[in-house]
C-alpha cells in the first residue's frame, strides 16, 4: 500500500511540474470550466424561469444537485480524465507493454499516473461553490449527513471512473482509437439530470446498468430528505460491483490484447 | 478521404451515432415530460411535448454537420511541425481546410435526410413536412453556418502560434455555440432580455435558425436577413483569423514541440 502511495506522490510531483510549463493552457482551462459551471447553473435558472419544481426539488435544492455533479465532474477531471483519454489509445497503438512489465498494477498505474494538476484550480473552485451553495441553503443539514453526502460524492467521482473505463475498455476487442469514449461522455449527461425525472425501466437502467443517478443525485438526496438511509446500500452495492466488473473486463481484455498496433 | 477515414471504424462509428443520438434525446425526453407533468400543460412555450422531442433529435445532427472534421486540426498542424508542407504546397493553407471541414460536414449532411426521412415514414402525424424550399434553405444554412463555425473555430486554434496548448478553447467555443445557440434549450424559453443580447450575437444563427427552417416556415426575407448577419460575422471572424494567420506564421518555427 505504502509503495502505491509514494508512487502517487511521484505522479502528482511531475504532473505539477509538467502543468507549470504550459501556462497558458493553465489559465484557458480554468475560464473553460468557469463557462462550463455558468452555462450548468444558467440551464436549470432558465428551467426555473417556467416551472417553479424540477423533480420535487425547488431551485436552492436543485443548486445543491447542481454542485454535487459538478464538484463530481471537478474531481474527475482532475484525477482521472487526462488518463481515460490516453489508455484507448495505449491499447490501441500496442504501448501497453511497456506498462505490462512494470512491477504494479498496470490498471492502477495507467488509471493514476496523470494527474491533471491544470484542473486542479478548477476542483478548488468547485469545492467552493459546493461549500458557498451548502452554507447558502435554506433548510437544515446535519452535520453527520453532510459528511457522509461528501464521502459519496467521493465514490460518484470513483463510480463515474469506473463506469467510463467499462467504456473505454471495449477497445480491446473494436481496436478502434478511442473505444466508445464518445459515447459516454453522450450518456454521462444523464448524471447531469435529477433521477427522480427518469421513470419506468430507464429509471432502474440509471440505477444499476449504467448507474449515473447513484453518482450525484443519489448523494444530494440523501443530504436533503429524511430517511435516506436506505440509499446507502445501493451506492455501495453497484459501485462495489462495477469495481469488480472492471476488473473481470480487464482481464478479459488483457488476454485478447495482441500487444500488435492496429 | 474525410469520409474514409470517418468510416474507418464502421461499428464504432455506428454505434456512437446511434447512441448519442438516442441517449441526447432519452435524457430531454424525461426532462420535459417531467416538466410538463408538473405543469399540467399540452403547451409550453410554443413547444409540445412531441415537437421538443423532434427538436432535440434533430439538434445534435445540425450541431454535428456545423463542426465538421476538422476541429484541433490546424493547432496539430502547428504543434507537430507539418504545417510545413502546406506552406511548401501550391495551394491555399485556409482554403484546403475548409474543404477538408466540409467533407466532414456532407456526412453528417446526409445523416440528418435519413434521420428526417425515417420520421416522416414512421410518424402517425409528423409535425413538419419537407419541402423543395425548406431542404434549399436549409441547405444554403448549413453551408453558411459551417464557414461561419470555421472561421470562429481557426480564431482559438490560431492561437497556437503563441501558446502551447489550445484544447480548451475550442471547448469553450463549442460551449457557447451549444448554450446561447438552444442546443440545450430552444430560445424561446430564455427571457425577453437574454435574448435582445443574444441576437447581436452570432449563436443564434448557429443552431436556433436552421432549425427554425426544419420546423417552422420560414419568409424568403427572414432568410435573408438572417443569413446577412451570419454572413457579416463569418467576415469579421475571418478578417481576425487572416490577423492572426499573418502575425503568427511568422511566429511558426517549423519543428513542433
Amino acid at each position: 500500500m505504502s509503495r502505491y502511495l509514494k508512487l502517487y506522490a511521484h505522479f502528482l510531483r511531475f504532473s505539477f511540474s509538467k502543468a507549470m510549463e504550459f501556462r497558458v493552457d493553465f489559465f484557458f482551462r480554468v475560464v473553460m470550466d468557469i463557462f462550463f459551471y455558468a452555462v450548468q447553473f444558467a440551464f436549470f435558472h432558465i428551467i426555473y424561469l417556467h416551472t417553479p419544481i424540477l423533480a420535487g426539488w425547488d431551485i436552492e435544492q436543485m443548486r445543491v444537485f447542481i454542485v454535487s455533479y459538478i464538484f463530481i465532474d471537478a474531481l474527475h477531471m482532475t484525477v482521472f480524465s487526462t488518463n481515460c483519454w490516453w489508455l484507448p489509445i495505449y491499447i490501441n497503438r500496442g504501448d501497453l507493454d511497456y506498462y505490462l512489465v512494470k512491477p504494479v498494477s498496470t490498471l492502477f498505474f495507467l488509471s493514476l499516473k496523470d494527474f491533471a494538476a491544470n484542473s486542479f484550480l478548477n476542483l478548488v473552485i468547485a469545492g467552493s461553490l459546493l461549500v458557498w451553495v451548502l452554507t447558502n441553503y435554506p433548510g437544515p443539514l446535519e452535520p453527520i449527513k453532510i459528511f457522509v453526502y461528501i464521502l459519496l460524492l467521493l465514490n460518484g467521482t470513483f463510480l463515474f471512473f469506473l463506469t467510463n473505463l467499462i467504456f473505454l475498455l471495449a477497445v480491446f476487442w473494436t481496436q478502434s482509437p478511442r473505444g466508445y469514449g464518445d459515447l459516454f461522455f453522450s450518456v454521462s449527461h444523464v448524471m447531469e439530470r435529477p433521477d427522480r425525472i427518469y421513470k419506468g425501466i430507464a429509471r432502474k437502467v440509471f440505477v444499476f446498468i449504467l448507474p449515473f443517478a447513484l453518482m450525484a443525485s443519489y448523494p444530494a438526496k440523501f443530504l436533503m430528505e429524511e430517511n435516506q438511509w436506505h440509499l446507502l446500500g445501493v451506492i455501495f452495492g453497484v459501485t462495489t460491483c462495477f469495481f469488480l466488473l472492471v476488473q473481470v473486463i480487464w482481464r478479459l481484455g488483457l488476454r485478447n490484447y495482441s500487444s500488435a498496433s492496429s | 478521404m474525410e469520409l474514409r477515414r470517418t468510416l474507418t471504424y464502421r461499428a464504432d462509428f455506428w454505434v456512437n451515432f446511434i447512441g448519442q443520438t438516442l441517449f441526447s434525446i432519452v435524457i430531454a425526453y424525461f426532462l420535459w415530460s417531467s416538466i410538463f407533468e408538473t405543469l399540467n400543460v399540452q403547451t409550453l412555450n410554443g413547444f409540445t411535448m412531441e415537437r421538443m422531442i423532434v427538436y432535440y433529435l434533430l439538434v445534435p445532427l445540425v450541431f454535428r454537420i456545423q463542426q465538421g472534421q476538422t476541429i484541433g486540426s490546424i493547432s496539430r498542424e502547428i504543434y507537430e511541425g507539418s504545417l510545413n508542407k502546406f506552406l511548401l504546397y501550391p495551394i491555399n493553407f485556409y482554403g484546403f481546410k475548409i474543404i477538408t471541414h466540409f467533407a466532414g460536414a456532407v456526412f453528417y449532411y446526409a445523416q440528418i435526410f435519413v434521420i428526417i426521412g425515417l420520421y416522416q415514414v414512421f410518424a402517425d402525424n409528423p409535425i413538419f413536412e419537407m419541402s423543395f424550399l425548406k431542404l434549399f434553405y436549409f441547405t444554403i444554412a448549413m453551408l453558411g453556418i459551417s464557414i461561419a463555425y470555421f472561421c470562429l473555430n481557426s480564431l482559438s486554434e490560431l492561437v497556437a502560434f503563441w501558446a502551447d496548448y489550445i484544447w480548451s478553447l475550442g471547448v469553450i467555443i463549442r460551449f457557447a455555440v451549444s448554450f446561447m445557440g438552444g442546443a440545450l434549450i430552444p430560445l424561446s424559453f430564455f427571457p425577453e432580455w437574454s435574448m435582445k443580447i443574444l441576437n447581436l450575437t452570432p449563436f443564434p444563427y448557429m443552431i436556433s435558425f436552421p432549425m427554425k427552417i426544419l420546423l417552422e416556415e420560414v419568409a424568403l426575407k427572414e432568410f435573408f436577413l438572417n443569413m446577412t448577419i451570419l454572413a457579416l460575422w463569418t467576415l469579421v471572424f475571418l478578417f481576425f483569423s487572416r490577423v492572426l494567420w499573418n502575425k503568427g506564421r511568422y511566429r511558426y518555427t517549423g519543428v513542433g514541440i
